[in-house]
């Protein structure tokens, strides 16, 4: 009996070894591999999984791309875990660069390199009972879903979407101060959800309510394999120019003040590895008339529309 | 549901290369890193069922704390120490499938090793006396207390691979969700909740509970193999 444990508990460690950690600690990575941090939505549209094939075949690196919230994935880099970013948030770029993250490579004008852009569009319930699509301004429209109390839908998760959002209601409402403390009580009629675009579409068409969302998700429900999953939705105001959602490439500076994540201490020079080369290749490649030509192409094919459009 | 349901199998049996990477890199995931969680926990929990030390309560309530570790705030923790700017950073093992195992591991070890506890502080009683009456060695006595919980280590190894498999918060975090590396089934289930794709999503829920059923079935016949 105890042999047969004995062999159990053997098979179990040879498996675990075999299966796992063998492959952990392997010299510094290939130079060929670019670690590019983006937001949850810019990967979810689909975008990315689409280009980065044609990017491989062209130069051979292989990007290994991570998605969370702008400020994770920004974080990401704070964090030395990133040779590149793709973030569609200008005040925390511009922070971004100011603190010296930001690599400004050669032949380019700038660290930040905004390279294509699409709008937001505000959507709500078919009727339109605060009538937001005969708005004078996207803002106005924002204006009547508040003087109507008509139930609102906010990611509720510092998302490039849900920042954009809280800048376009009428200052008496407070709702970036609000959004910024720990105990905002916001109005009954405005919920905030803290989560992903789809969940949050998903609920405001169960609400028959108003949303701020990036086209690209929009559309992919609506245009669902198994039919419209948000029959009570409609886009309701797009193309204002306050909707316009810009995305910007940034390279990660290898001599960045990166800090010590447990002490906060300044890190010593050379403690960070990153691809500089790798990113200056993808900066190269996003920026080419051919990644403009496949971009300007996205989403024709499903849609019938372009979801992006070149700067 | 229905459609779910169908979707699920249309899947399974459609050989489709992006679902199969997904699912050996889960498996890889969730096999070793269940199986290490048994081999550090188990012996653990017995020990501390069979030992008589001062401050023993204390060590077990704290043991049973961390069997509610959260999984998020784990992996937030884990990201920090093993980002490129903390103490671990030169291993770089940020977004990979190591550490997705290392954080399986610090969230599991805890439940095995007090589930083991529990278990044989129930029998540690009399088991003590007898042991006490024929002279053995403190070291006999905790293989002999390993080997009669032999049938619950099944049990226990089986609830903790399929936490390691349906966990996500952790595992999110410190992978990534990155494409042909780190994406694992959860992981796929939650970017096609977000991007709508919901039948999908469930469809993949349904694998993923199909799989833990073969592993149930395997260890079952473990089972039978011990008695």
């Amino acid at each position: 009996m105890k042999k047969k444990l004995t062999t159990l508990f053997l098979v179990a460690v040879i498996l675990s070894l075999l299966t796992g950690l063998v492959a952990c600690n392997k010299p510094a990575e290939d130079d060929m591999t670019i670690r590019l941090s983006t937001t949850t939505s810019v990967n979810d549209s689909g975008l990315m999984d689409y280009l980065m094939p044609h990017f491989k075949a062209d130069t051979g690196y292989e990007v290994e791309i991570s998605s969370a919230g702008t400020g994770a994935a920004i974080n990401a880099a704070r964090f030395g875990n990133a040779d590149i970013i793709l973030v569609h948030s200008k005040a925390a770029e511009d922070v971004f660069v100011d603190e010296g993250f930001a690599l400004k490579l050669e032949d380019r004008s700038a660290a930040r390199l905004p390279f294509m852009y699409n709008f937001f569009v505000l959507v709500g319930p078919s009727d339109d009972p605060a009538d937001a699509e005969n708005a004078d301004s996207v803002k106005d429209a924002f204006a009547a879903i508040a003087a109507g109390e008509h139930k609102f839908i906010s990611r509720g998760d510092a998302s490039g979407t849900h920042n954009k959002e809280v800048t376009l209601w009428p200052a008496a409402l407070e709702i970036p101060e609000k959004t910024k403390s720990e105990s905002a009580e916001f109005p009954s009629w405005y919920t905030s959800a803290g989560q992903g675009m789809g969940a949050c579409l998903t609920m405001a068409n169960n609400d028959n309510a108003y949303i701020l969302t990036d086209k690209a998700t929009f559309l992919s429900q609506k245009n669902d394999s198994d039919g419209d999953k948000l029959p009570n939705l409609k886009i309701l105001y797009e193309e204002d120019d306050s909707l316009k959602n810009t995305y910007s490439i940034l390279a990660v500076d290898p001599d960045a003040p990166f800090k010590d994540a447990i002490t906060g201490d300044p890190l010593a020079e050379g403690k960070i590895t990153i691809n500089t080369k790798g990113a200056k290749a993808f900066v190269d490649w996003m920026l080419s008339d051919k990644a403009k030509g496949l971009i300007a192409e996205y989403g024709e094919a499903e849609y019938g529309e372009a979801l992006f459009y070149n700067l | 549901m229905g459609k779910a349901i169908a979707k699920a199998f249309s899947l399974i049996f459609s050989g489709d290369a992006y679902l199969n990477g997904v699912i050996l890199t889960t498996l890889r995931m969730s096999l070793s890193s269940s199986l290490i969680s048994l081999i550090i926990g188990m012996p653990l929990g017995v020990l501390l069922a069979l030992a008589r030390f001062r401050g023993k309560g204390a060590v077990t309530t704290i043991l049973r704390t961390l069997m509610g570790l959260p999984p998020v705030a784990v992996g937030i923790g884990l990201y920090i120490l093993f980002s490129g700017t903390g103490p671990f950073g030169s291993l770089r093992l940020v977004y990979s499938v190591e550490l997705m195992i290392i954080a399986q591991i610090v969230l599991i070890t805890p439940i095995v090793a007090g589930m083991a506890e529990m278990y044989v502080s129930q029998i540690a009683e009399q088991f003590l006396d007898t042991a006490k009456g024929v002279r053995l060695k403190f070291g006999k006595v905790f293989l002999l207390a390993m080997n009669e919980s032999r049938f619950q280590m099944i049990a226990i190894y089986l609830f903790a691979f399929a936490r390691s498999m349906a966990e996500v918060g952790a595992v999110q975090i410190v992978g990534g969700n990155i494409l042909n590396k780190t994406r694992v089934m959860t992981t796929t289930i939650a970017l096609n909740y977000n991007t709508g794709k919901f039948e999908y999503a469930v469809a993949l829920g349904l694998i993923l509970l199909l799989m833990v059923l073969i592993i149930n079935c395997i260890a079952g016949l473990i089972q039978e193999k011990l008695k």
